[in-house]
């Protein structure tokens, strides 16, 4: 049975309305992935029990290949060669898990208000208000949200927000022992990361940077990256993903266009009220189409005032060969004349 | 002589208007589920209803596919005239009657339009555009159905979510005009022409010949599809009459 009870009723007075943060700190973290453990462990997330079930992630450290709606976080290894740093060669790491934007476009791109702000910081996805429809992870400029299938619905780390409730931080933070994660206000998670990277340029690092400062107006998870974030293979410049931003746009064109048009039928609508279509019949004998009034419906008027009724050529000729209709001949004249 | 019989020429098959009945109730469904499903619309609505929306909206999205392809397997010749029609090469009348088709619109008494086939160029343009549309629709709908969790890259499934948003916009502006103009509404049209689809499908001998010129001229000149109603009774009636004359 998939986790269904992180419903945001469980969040206490105390968690909400505090802007709260984590920090990750990569130069801390020594990649053993206990955080992994405790946070599957914490949310009853299942693992591939089976050979035929696990997935593997041939020629890398990292696991799963990608995060999943039973895998809220992994730790992506990469091996980088002369990084600007006082090392040839670095081992790096980094956390991915959700961001917990600030400006979050999952919340933007939900169309029934499953994700939400819990006003602590944190994002989350109510999985009683979920469809599964997949459209946050199209607001999402990292796609973190990713669909359960057993659940029918969208899932993402939620920084353990029953464990909030209960003053507890969250199971990742509370598993780590390097100290390399850490949970707290904003700000001040924010003073402590200011302080490392300080501290690393010191060391040679020259890159060293916070990520989440920033980014998407600020995010709740702050990461100390030892180097440029393109390194460790981050957006440096996230943003709700072009075409969400395009498909957004075209909500106000799209809302002109409608209205355009039902302004444009409105005039036509009023503009013809009183139209009156002539009654019309066709003679086979004579191969022509009368009005009411006995009078040969043909394109006259047409012709007249744009001086072309193309295909008539061969009615014309036909009609002289018959040398029945004096009148369409008159009326080419006619309007000959009138073009002249 | 006063007439005793009035003409009527066959328009629309019953098939083709089961057809169109059937397009119509789905994409009507799947325009209303749709707008709350992609649309913040959707927050007011209980979590039930749209979960129920979603899988109404994805099986009238089915249905509506299964529909065409019924259509294009069982009546492969009816595809392939319906493209001819629509791919068919413009001669002057058509470009004329194109061009002048908004002024005329406006102001109906001051144009005179061409005369045209049994599919005027205007309605190519629309024909084109909603089956367009609705392909597009399909292929986009069917890939955010299968999601980027089975096998679709998150990039494609992202391009297609906007495509679909982008295919909707440009249906409610071509319904628009589809509704105003195919069901009457435009006066110069009248009530009848919402029976052309979902009447009985005969189009009276004045309409034809003041709408589609040339084909009602050949219509009725072959005498194939045409009808003799007798004055006071309806297409329909006068069939049932008919049968009823060959059953006695």
């Amino acid at each position: 049975m998939g986790n269904l009870y992180h419903a945001p009723d469980v969040v206490n007075d105390v968690a909400v309305n505090q802007d709260f943060a984590m920090l990750y700190d990569s130069s801390y973290c020594m990649g053993c992935k206990a955080c992994q453990v405790a946070c599957k462990q914490t949310n009853m997330l299942p693992a591939p029990m089976k050979d035929e079930e696990y997935e593997f992630n041939l020629g890398g450290y990292t696991y799963p290949p990608e995060n999943s709606g039973d895998n809220y976080l992994r730790m992506v290894f990469t091996e980088v060669d002369n990084p600007n740093g006082p090392k040839p060669f670095d081992w790096i790491i980094r956390r991915e898990s959700c961001n917990h934007c600030t400006r979050a476009g999952c919340v933007e791109a939900c169309p029934t208000g499953a994700c939400h702000y819990v006003g602590n910081g944190s994002v989350d996805i109510d999985p009683h208000l979920c469809i599964g429809c997949k459209f946050c992870s199209t607001g999402c400029p990292w796609s973190v949200p990713k669909y359960r299938e057993r659940d029918n619905i969208n899932a993402k780390c939620w920084f353990c927000q029953d464990r909030l409730s209960q003053d507890e931080e969250p199971a990742c933070v509370k598993t780590c022992f390097p100290d390399a994660l850490d949970w707290g206000y904003r700000s001040t998670m924010l003073t402590k990361a200011q302080k490392r990277v300080e501290q690393l340029k010191s060391e040679g690092y020259e890159d060293a940077c916070i990520y989440g400062e920033h980014e998407m107006e600020g995010l709740h998870l702050l990461q100390v990256l030892k180097y440029k974030p393109e390194v460790y293979g981050l957006n440096p410049n996230p943003s709700i993903p072009l075409m969400k931003t395009i498909g957004e746009a075209m909500t106000p064109v799209a809302l002109a266009g409608v209205l355009g048009t039902l302004a444009f039928v409105s005039m036509s609508y009023k503009n013809n009220k009183n139209y009156k279509k002539p009654k019309l019949h066709y003679d086979p004998k004579t191969d022509e189409t009368y009005t009411q009034d006995g009078e040969i419906w043909f394109k006259d008027e047409f012709k007249r005032k744009h001086s072309i009724e193309p295909g008539d050529e061969h009615k014309e000729q036909k009609l002289v060969e018959k040398g029945s209709d004096q009148t369409v001949v008159k009326t080419q004249d006619k309007s000959d004349e009138e073009v002249k | 002589m006063p007439r005793q019989t009035v003409n009527w020429i066959e328009r629309h098959s019953s098939q083709t208007r089961f057809w169109h009945f059937a397009n119509m109730v789905f994409v009507f469904i799947l325009a209303i589920t749709g707008l709350f499903l992609f649309t913040p619309l959707g927050h007011y609505l209980p979590t039930e209803v749209m979960l129920w929306g979603k899988i109404i909206h994805r099986a009238a999205g089915a249905f509506f596919i299964a529909n065409w392809l019924l259509w294009i397997i069982r009546k492969p010749s009816d595809f392939a005239h319906t493209l001819k029609n629509i791919f068919k090469p413009w001669d002057e009348n058509d470009k004329n009657f194109m061009k002048y088709f908004f002024p005329y619109m406006l102001n109906a008494d001051k144009y005179h339009m061409p005369r045209q086939t049994f599919v005027k160029s205007g309605q190519r343009v629309s024909d084109f555009s909603m089956y367009f549309v609705l392909f597009m629709f399909a292929v986009t709908g069917v890939v955010l159905w299968i999601g980027p969790t089975r096998g679709i890259p998150q990039w494609l499934f992202d391009f297609f979510k906007m495509g679909h948003d982008i295919c909707f916009m440009g249906w409610c502006i071509l319904m628009v005009f589809h509704i105003y103009l195919g069901a009457g509404i435009f006066p110069v049209y009248g009530k009848q022409a919402s029976a052309w689809m979902f009447g009985s499908g005969y189009v009276s001998e004045t309409d034809g010949l003041y709408h589609w010129g040339q084909w009602a001229e050949e219509e009725l000149a072959s005498g194939e599809n045409v009808l003799e109603v007798e004055e006071g009774l309806t297409p329909s009636q006068q069939l049932k009459k008919n049968e009823m004359k060959k059953v006695s």
